[in-house]
């Protein structure tokens, strides 16, 4: 389980995140929405590890964000905004780099098994040439190599079509019921979320999320 | 280790050719300049005709000593054969031993031993033309002592008790003991180039300056891949980012050490260049770590291209130079060429990176 308690964010005078707190089940999916600037990364990224909070706690599954950091780590997947893959390397090459420093072994097949459950079927294809869907797909497998228990993704949807989508959104659904994964899903499609997510968590103060959202 | 192997591996058979050509240019690039600068340096003797007509000592004498002349190549030729090829500048000049050379010297009739041809493009003509009168005048000189012993001894005591060619003899001793005045022609830029000794690091010089370069332009995957999105994975990798750069450095700098150890044995094997080994391990040291640092610090790859080939053309510019105080102090390759084991700007990088591997590492342990 996800604990978060009063985090609290601020970019010198700004304070993108205030007293946030709420928890994520395992299994459960969670939208998270808000306007553009409204501090979706933001939160993701404290919620990865990757930037500290201004005050607050965050636990996972008991252990703290600040203690057990190393450890916090490996059960975490994070999928950035941006497609963070090898541009030059083919897919089974990108899989296998990753798996070269993640910190369980799986085997080739597991990892090619890992591709095929997205509908990524282009192994031996480089990433140059794939379409802008295929590389999310990939964005997103990388992510699970090492089998996190929360996964973090950052609207991993942008720019792919609607079959894609499903596809995706099939996929998480699956992890999260099999393995009990915790997911947070951010996106600016209130269809996907509504069709994908367990429950939303809104932020930021736009007005137009607010009524919006208030129909789940 | 095993993984940083694996995942450069990735990387590198992605690129082969190019990988290739920047590990071997040091040493493929020395072989071939060197072998060029000889060629060059066969070229730059100027060709020098020479007649001989007559077949004794001293004629002999002479030619020899122009032979053993530094700058000139002696081509002994036939006279029409050499007036044909001095017209169409084959040759510099043409120098014509006369017969009855031998005859003159010895009775002191210095006049048309030599018959000399020139151009208005010959270029040594003068300085040979120098040589050989000066070479006359010694041989001639020494007969000239043979008489005026002989008048003298005869003079006095009526008989000879020295023979011609113990004079002769005792005369090339003594000079060959005191060399009192040793002309040798050079150009002004070889003037500082002694015997074999000067010439004898060159092919390390040549890659000394090639591995500056190499060694920084094989380190440009740092920039590369620290430029990609692909970072912000490895808080979630059993490497971080910074071990992994670093571990990848020192795969790249186990590499050079192969390459070099081969360079090393075809350098002192093939050309009997020897060089210290711990001189070429801190050279090798200091240019990985030197690498790094320069990546380290660059974010575009364009920029980080102009400046390593900048370094390159200054460590090159500033070569001949290097013997002045402050340039052989701060010079990279100093202490290399001087047979030194380097240690300034060794320790320098290493301290750079130190300094970049402790706040990245404090970084990431806080986030
Ligand atoms: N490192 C930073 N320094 C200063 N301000 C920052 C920094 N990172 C983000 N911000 C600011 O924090 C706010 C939230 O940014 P964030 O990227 O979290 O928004 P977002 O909700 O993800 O928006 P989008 O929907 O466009 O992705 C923005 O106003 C941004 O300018
Ligand atoms: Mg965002």
């Amino acid at each position: 389980m996800l604990q978060v308690e009063h985090l609290t964010k601020h970019f010198g005078q700004t304070n993108i995140i205030d007293q946030l707190s709420f928890s994520i089940e395992p299994g459960e999916i969670v939208g998270l929405v808000g306007e553009n600037g409204a501090g979706k990364s933001t939160l993701l990224q404290l919620l990865a590890t990757i930037s500290k909070p201004t005050s607050g706690s965050i636990a996972l599954h008991g252990l703290s964000y600040q203690n057990d950091l190393k450890k916090v780590r490996k059960q975490i997947g994070f999928v950035p905004q941006d497609i963070a893959v090898w541009d030059t390397f083919t897919v089974e090459e990108n899989m296998i780099f990753f798996e070269k420093l993640a910190w369980n072994h799986r085997s080739k097949e597991e990892l090619h098994n890992l591709c095929q459950d997205m509908n990524l079927f282009q192994w031996k294809q480089r990433v140059s040439t794939l379409s802008g869907g295929m590389k999310r797909k990939l964005n997103l497998a990388i992510s699970l190599i090492h089998q996190p228990n929360l996964l973090l993704l950052d609207e991993p949807t942008v720019g792919i079509d609607l079959k894609s989508r499903i596809e995706i959104g099939q996929y998480l659904r699956r992890r999260a019921k099999e393995e009990q994964t915790m997911i947070l899903y951010t996106s600016h499609d209130l269809d996907e979320i509504q069709r994908l997510c367990d429950r939303v968590l809104l932020i930021g103060n736009d007005p137009f999320y607010r009524d919006s959202v208030k129909f789940f | 280790m095993k993984a940083v192997i694996i995942t450069r591996w990735l990387f590198i058979k992605r690129s082969m050719l190019s990988f290739f050509f920047w590990l071997l240019l040091p040493l493929v690039g020395a072989l071939l300049l060197f072998a060029f600068v000889d060629v060059v340096e066969d070229d730059s003797y100027v060709p020098i005709g020479v007649i001989v007509e007559e077949e004794t000592e001293l004629a002999n004498d002479l030619y020899q000593e122009m032979e053993t002349s530094d700058f000139v190549a002696i081509r002994e030729t036939e006279h029409d054969e050499a007036i044909r090829q001095l017209q169409q500048h084959e040759l510099d000049s043409v120098f014509v031993i006369h017969q009855g050379y031998q005859e003159g010297i010895q009775t002191q009739q210095r006049t048309n031993l030599i018959t000399s041809y020139q151009t208005n493009r010959s270029y040594a003509y003068t300085a040979v033309k120098e040589m050989i009168v000066s070479h006359i005048q010694e041989q001639g000189g020494r007969y000239q002592a043979v008489q005026v012993i002989n008048q003298l001894s005869e003079r006095y005591r009526g008989e000879s008790l020295w023979s011609a060619e113990d004079v002769i003899q005792t005369s090339k001793q003594i000079q060959a003991e005191e060399q009192l005045i040793h002309a040798s022609f050079q150009y002004a830029s070889q003037a500082e180039k002694k015997d074999d000794e000067g010439s004898r690091w060159e092919i390390w010089h040549i890659w000394a300056l090639l591995a500056i370069l190499s060694s920084l332009l094989t380190m440009d995957w740092l920039i590369k891949e620290k430029q990609s999105f692909v970072t912000q994975r490895f808080y979630f990798t059993k490497l971080s980012w910074h071990d992994y750069l670093l571990l990848n450095g020192f795969l790249y700098f186990v590499i050079w050490l192969v390459i070099d150890l081969v360079t090393y044995v075809i350098f002192s094997v093939g050309f009997d260049e020897t060089m210290g080994v711990v001189t070429l391990l801190s050279y090798r040291c200091m240019l990985t770590l030197l690498s790094f640092c320069v990546a380290l610090v660059w974010k575009r790859l364009y920029v980080f291209y102009a400046v390593s080939f900048l370094m390159a053309c200054m460590c090159g510019l500033l070569l001949p130079v290097r013997d002045m105080h402050v340039i052989n102090w701060l010079h990279p390759m100093a202490a290399f060429l001087d047979n030194q084991i380097t240690i300034g700007w060794l320790l320098c990088s290493a301290g750079v990176i130190l300094f970049w591997y402790g706040r990245r590492r404090r970084e990431n342990a806080a986030s």
